[in-house]
């Protein structure tokens, strides 16, 4: 455990964007840099990031970690809302506050082989784990050929990325669940991380085949602290707050059908 | 001649607090951690979230929805209920550097009593309570104690009966007219009024074409409904005699100065935090910074200096 000193210090900070990628169309890699190094990053971990010095848009967006070096830290951001664009039209020079890591990560597994399994820009984390980890195997599935960007800047960070297509215009026909049906019980595990469909169809194949899966879900926060209670999940241990009980869950503690 | 010294101490009636900047209910996480300085620097207490005397679920579906300048939120009063909280959670949080105000739900008359016994066993660890009949989330209960002011004072004189430590109460802007609800707790007994809690609204998902909400309305907050709460502190400090709780949308110090000049005593500080932590500290020393230039000593001094000029409001 960390003391309060040092949790205050790392808790929340100035930051300022550094590096602004446009890997394909509204998709943004993000570097933020900031004056004292970050501390240790769990891949899964996450940070909320103000997309505005003012008061509107008015909260932090949590963003899932891609990338972090003494104090350098990346962000794989989707333009999905007015946030998210704002954030993504900045030029590098710009001062952004910035609270975290948060969350839990994905939880290590001595002796086991990790099976990432990505949709889209839920390969954020994967990146990160892939430098911590080398070991570890991951799959990104995207929908077609307009991810293609995605799957580039993907591929140049991991090595040997596993690579799906819906459309089979890129890599593989079909999804990274393909790959569930030949693991082995004993000795693989599977980390997952995309929409929420996409993580139940992972649950629920990996039950079939008795596989352990841990995914990180995604809600709408506002505190990212446990204060606001806005973004609880149905688990079989109640609700659940992403952002500090997660945001990475035991898929067997996720109430999937809520 | 040196510069008056400004110390950020002030009185909300017999409470003492080392500044007038409180932790609305609601928004504070129940860890240790948070309860210690420097966390807390600046901070004179904080609100637990609401307390009921069973566990309470929440609100299924959407809780939180961004809006401009502000946050509508539907948490439904989510808590692990009194035993819990009393045996965990208070242990925890009272140890801190930062005193605890217990924020209690008004639900029925039998088990907001109940919630009173209990917590007045640990009376010593508690600041305050406040009594929260403003809740918008709720069916039961909630803002229609704080909506009519019989009903508000049957509420009051309830928690007066069964706590005997400073009682505060958070007042709802759902109401006809919030000066007749403030005067009629003040005569049931309430030693001081947070004014107030979320203004009610709703948003439709243009998307899903359905209301956002499963209760479809819910409470909104934030810098955007701050010159709503800010009238409300205005007009029920010109009602009651009692110490009033500024409370609704403060974000920056020019903000809690208003409050203070309008009537406040203190200010409850919510949403600001959910953006930056260290609001708290950075207020703090901006007032401080004020109150010197000005020549007070106290931010005291400026509670209801506002309305010098004109008197009390007919």
């Amino acid at each position: 455990m960390c003391s309060s000193d040092s949790r205050e210090a790392h808790l929340e900070r100035e930051v300022v964007l550094s590096k602004r990628e446009e890997i394909s169309k509204n998709l943004f890699v993000l570097t933020f840099e900031t004056r004292d190094p970050f501390p240790r990053i769990q891949p899964g971990q996450f940070v909320m990031l103000r997309t505005s010095p003012g008061l509107d848009p008015l909260l932090g967006r949590p963003f899932a970690i891609s990338g972090v070096e003494a104090n350098r830290l990346e962000l794989l951001v989707a333009v999905v809302g007015r946030g998210t664009r704002i954030l993504s039209s900045f030029p590098p020079g710009e001062l952004l506050r910035m609270r975290g890591p948060l969350g839990n990560g994905f939880p290590l597994q001595p002796g086991k082989r990790v099976h990432c399994l990505a949709g889209t820009t839920g390969i954020a984390p994967f990146v990160l784990a892939k430098t911590e980890i080398p070991g570890i195997e991951v799959y990104l599935g995207i929908p077609g050929s307009h991810w293609e960007g995605l799957a580039s800047w993907a591929s140049e960070k991991i090595p040997n990325l596993h690579l799906y297509s819906e459309d089979a215009s890129v890599g593989f026909a079909g999804t990274p669940l393909s790959c569930i049906g030949s693991l082995e019980a004993t000795v693989d595990v599977v980390w997952a991380c995309g929409p929420m469909g996409m993580l139940k169809a992972v649950h629920h194949e990996c039950e079939r085949h008795a596989i352990r899966s841990w995914v990180s879900l995604e809600t709408r926060m506002a505190c990212g602290i446990g204060g606001c209670h806005g973004c609880v999940v149905q688990t079989v241990n109640g609700l659940r707050k992403t952002c500090t009980d997660g945001p990475v869950f035991d898929s067997r503690e996720v109430l999937w059908n809520e | 001649m040196s510069d008056p010294v400004v110390s950020p101490a002030v009185s909300v009636g017999k409470v003492a607090l080392r500044s007038p900047l409180i932790i609305a209910s609601g928004t504070w996480p129940h860890e240790q951690d948070y309860w210690k300085d420097p966390r807390c620097s600046f901070v004179g207490a904080a609100c637990t979230k609401a307390l009921t005397l069973h566990p309470r679920e929440g609100n299924p579906g959407t809780r939180l929805w961004e809006t401009p300048c502000g946050l509508l939120n539907s948490i439904g009063l989510q808590n692990p209920g009194i035993d819990v909280f009393l045996g965990e959670d208070l242990p925890k949080i009272s140890s801190g550097d930062i005193g605890v105000i217990a924020n209690v739900a008004m639900e029925a008359a039998e088990e907001t009593a109940e919630v009173l016994q209990r917590l007045s066993l640990y009376d010593h660890l508690l600041l305050a309570v406040e009594l929260n009949i403003s809740c918008p989330n709720v069916d039961a209960g909630g803002m229609a104690w704080g909506a009519d002011p019989v009903m508000a004072a049957k509420a009051v004189e309830l928690a007066r009966h069964h706590w005997e430590g400073p009682l505060w109460v958070k007042l709802t802007p759902q109401c006809v007219n919030i000066r007749d609800v403030a005067t009629a707790a003040e005569a049931a007994g309430a030693d001081a009024l947070v004014v107030a809690n979320t203004w009610l609204g709703m948003a439709i998902d243009p998307l899903s074409e359905r209301p956002v909400f499963s209760r479809r309305f819910a409470g909104l907050s934030g810098p955007a409904i701050f010159p709503l709460a800010l009238r409300l502190v205005w007009e029920v400090s010109s009602a009651v005699q009692i110490p009033v709780i500024g409370c609704g949308g403060i974000s920056r110090t020019e903000d809690v100065l208003s409050m203070m000049l309008a009537g406040a005593s203190a200010v409850a500080i919510g949403t600001a935090h959910f953006t930056e932590l260290s609001c708290f500290r950075s207020i703090g020393r901006e007032l401080l910074e004020h109150l010197a230039a000005k020549g007070y000593s106290s931010p005291m001094d400026l509670i209801g200096k506002g309305k010098e000029e004109h008197g009390r409001i007919p």
